[in-house]
């Protein structure tokens, strides 16, 4: 989808576009990865971002953007490819590796960047951690997640609370 | 709105303060995300872990029910999963009772999670169900499943007794528009009104599956279906079927046994379809291949499976019949029967111009054990495919042939290619896929490689074959002007070849001017045969080789060619030069050197060998004379 609209500006050289994130750094990024989010593509199709204006991100921080970007820059490629009918075997599985090595991170930087993903809608990305949070959920009990996902203890009156429901709901943990 | 978010956003630092989980402090809809990839059991156990989750599940966008999520018990799971296992074939379970207690957890869990849930449309609906007798709730929840509208529906029976009916699919026409986009059913029973429902309630279907469903319409009728996939499994069809589908891109068909091929009509997606998988069918020759692919007469992609097709057979007008797929570019057999040497293929070949890369993958040859292909006299003229690639795996080909082949691909390539043979073979890279049409084996299992082909004016180039035992070749070089590059780029790849007989072999020693670099080493050469060669260079080529070949520790010289004058030459040398050691190399190994031709050559040979070259006289020399 994105490839021919960056293709027909200056054939050559790739169009670049800059955004800024919350605490005012500047990444410069091809527009054709930048366009895997479903918003951004929009201003960039109406020539935003381009120059020295640069596109502000206020919901992202830079930490979390340069994060997003690097998975935007690997996925370019084959999302150009319009889901990549032509990769062959190797560049799947060359992908596969990256996004499992991509998301073997800290739970908050998990969190930081599904929420970006969400505002961004950049829907792979969003798959990608939403699938590793549900693999740390699956298998367990409600307390085991509790743990692994670094609730705090329950109090007593929530343990209670949460006794009480289990019990409402018999029929969801038998 | 504005005050909810600052609520939220006052909760995240509350939350992070106190040390509450970030998790929770995510939006809704990023949870239930994060829901739909878990299993409708685990979903809906997440609103005990806290307030926050209580209600979530209720409005959650994905179901996924799934028999297998209820095991009786994890100590006890084989049985279960034995039971469970799906597929038609059961294994003998004496006592099915562990799996009736899952099915009542299963039961009870689905018609309360079906109850309570309260999302007035999915965005996926999936179901699946094994066991017996089960027809009545099944049918009860698929239809349930449709009554949310999903945009996705999958719903897969692996029950043993009973085919379900598929209920009717999509709000009649008064309610809102359907919004099935993919559909996937396996094991369900498809009647006329199931067709009806797809051309006339869903109109934004793009993906359409069908495994192992008793087929019973007799039209598929779809302007938005994108992709298609049939596979009739052991039930086949039972009556003709005609696909109607403009807008097809992709399609994939697999064929029981039972099935017979006319029983398949495509229309319409000539213009759209480029991808086409076709697998395990066919079995009887006729013409319905022919019939079938010119439906897809603008394919890109063809991939083959299984197939076992006499092109023998074939009538001479269905071989006319046969359509010209012009735009396919990339052509896959796998597990393909290859008997008839490669009749299939070479059939193909000929109706396919554009081709540019062949793969032959699990093909089968005469018979599973033997591991041996023949190509003979495969004519490829006409065709401008660039890789032949081989891959294989359990039935990997190991020896490949071709005979008297017009090979204009660019390279071969394989992982499990030991052998690879080429007689008489013409090779003719095209100039748009390689400016120095330099052919390619790229083949790193090659033990044993066997070589008559014109060279000139292309390049052969052996890359990767570190395990080559033997390399044989014959030259027929002709003229031109890169020969000797030529030759030295193919022994440049022989270089680790243990045993080398080189035929026809012309000087290769460059000349002044050329820059061509060092002859390669041969450091594992053991046998060194040159047969009908022309050492009418002084000596210069075949003292190269004894130069770089370290470990040699025998030499052959067959019928090799002298010139008159260079016999008087080295006659006279022999006199002034006496003593000499022209040819001062090591080949400390060197054991055995034999002379074969006729009476006059073999004795000049010698002569001329014994006189410039002091070593020869610690090996042995045989001297065989022509019958």
């Amino acid at each position: 989808m994105a490839a021919p609209e960056s293709g027909d500006g200056n054939n050559g050289a790739a169009r670049m576009v800059t955004l800024i994130s919350s605490d005012n750094t500047r990444f410069e990024v091809e527009a054709a990865a930048a366009s895997l989010s479903q918003t951004l593509q929009l201003t960039i199709l109406d020539g935003g971002g381009g120059g020295g204006d640069g596109i502000p991100l206020p919901n992202v921080d830079s930490a979390t953007l340069s994060k997003v970007l690097e998975y935007c820059i690997k996925h370019a490629p084959a999302a150009a490819n319009g889901g990549a009918p032509n990769a062959t075997a190797v560049d799947r599985a060359e992908l596969e590796r990256f996004d499992n090595e991509f998301v073997n991170i800290d739970q908050s930087v998990l969190y930081s960047l599904i929420m970006a993903a969400h505002n961004l809608e950049i829907e792979g990305l969003q798959s990608l951690v939403a699938k590793k949070v549900a693999d740390m959920i699956k298998g367990k009990s409600p307390m085991e997640i509790r743990r692994t996902l670094g609730f705090p203890d329950p109090t007593p009156e929530e343990q209670a609370e949460m006794n009480a429901h289990m019990l409402e709901y018999g029929w969801a943990y038998e | 709105m504005a005050e909810a978010s600052t609520r939220r956003a006052r909760t995240a630092i509350d939350a992070t303060a106190s040390g509450v989980d970030r998790l929770s402090i995510l939006p809704d809809e990023i949870l239930h995300t994060i829901m739909s990839f878990l299993p409708a059991r685990q979903a809906v156990q997440t609103s005990a872990l806290s307030r926050r989750w209580r209600e979530l599940w209720r409005s959650m966008p994905c179901l996924h029910i799934d028999i297998r999520d209820f095991r009786t018990s994890t100590a006890t799971p084989p049985v279960h999963q034995r039971w469970c296992a799906g597929g038609v074939t059961r294994p003998y379970n004496p006592n099915p009772r562990p799996f009736q207690d899952g099915w009542t957890k299963f039961e009870n869990f689905t018609t309360n999670l079906l109850m309570f849930h309260s999302a007035a449309t999915l965005d996926r609906f999936r179901l699946r169900i094994s066991g017996e007798d089960h027809e009545l709730e099944a049918e009860r929840w698929i239809r349930r499943g449709i009554k949310y509208n999903p945009a996705v529906l999958e719903v897969t029976l692996t029950s043993v007794t009973g085919i379900i009916p598929l209920p009717p699919l999509g709000p009649s026409a008064v309610a809102a528009p359907c919004r099935l986009r993919r559909l996937n059913l396996h094991g369900l029973r498809l009647d006329d009104g199931f067709a009806d429902h797809l051309r006339s309630r869903c109109p934004v279907l793009e993906d359409l599956q069908l495994k192992g469903c008793d087929c019973l319409f007799r039209e598929l009728v779809s302007t938005s279906l994108k992709s298609l996939v049939i596979d009739a499994g052991d039930r086949g069809f039972r009556v003709q079927l005609v696909v109607t589908a403009p807008a097809l891109v992709s399609i994939r068909l697999a064929f029981g046994q039972s099935t017979d091929p006319r029983s398949f009509v495509l229309n319409g997606a000539e213009g759209s379809l480029s991808q086409a998988w076709i697998g395990e069918s066919f079995g009887s020759v006729n013409n319905n291949l022919s019939r079938l692919l010119g439906s897809m007469c603008n394919i890109r992609t063809l991939d083959l499976w299984r197939f076992g097709y006499r092109i023998d057979k074939l009538l001479e007008d269905e071989r006319k019949e046969f359509p010209k797929l012009h735009n396919l570019t990339t052509l896959l057999m796998g597990q393909c029967d290859m008997r008839e040497e490669f009749d299939i293929l070479r059939f193909f070949m000929e109706n396919v111009p554009s081709l540019e890369k062949v793969t032959l993958r699990h093909c089968k040859e005469n018979r599973a054990e033997e591991k041996s292909t023949r190509v003979v006299g495969l004519a490829v003229n006409m065709c401008r495919f660039s890789v032949l690639q081989i891959q294989s795996g359990c039935l990997g080909l190991e020896d490949l042939e071709l005979k008297n082949c017009y090979c204009t691909f660019r390279e071969i390539a394989s992982h499990t290619l030991k052998t690879l043979k080429m007689d008489g073979c013409s090779i003719d890279v095209p100039v748009a896929d390689d400016p120095d049409r330099v052919f390619v084996i790229r083949v790193p299992a090659l033990v044993s490689l066997h070589l008559s082909v014109y060279i000139s004016p292309f390049g052969v180039s052996v890359n990767e074959a570190s395990n080559l035992v033997l390399a044989s070749i014959r030259f027929h070089v002709g003229s031109g002007r890169n020969i000797q590059r030529n030759v030295r780029k193919l022994l440049d790849g022989l270089s680790s070849a243990r045993n080398l007989e080189l035929t026809y072999l012309k000087t290769v020693v460059p000349s002044v001017d050329e820059t061509t670099g060092k002859f390669p080493a041969f450091s594992n050469l053991k046998t060194l045969l040159l047969d009908t060669c022309d050492l009418s260079d002084n000596f210069k080529t075949l003292g190269q080789f004894l130069h770089n070949a370290p470990n040699l520790e025998k030499l052959t010289l067959k019928h090799c060619k002298l010139s008159k004058g260079q016999t008087k030459k080295v006659k006279s040398m022999r006199k002034t030069l006496k003593c000499q050691n022209l040819l001062s190399f090591k080949c400390s190994n060197l054991k055995l050197v034999e002379i074969k031709g006729s009476e006059g050559n073999i004795q000049q040979l010698f002569d001329l060998l014994f006189g410039i070259w002091e070593n020869l006289l610690k090996a042995t020399v045989v001297l065989t004379k022509d019958d």
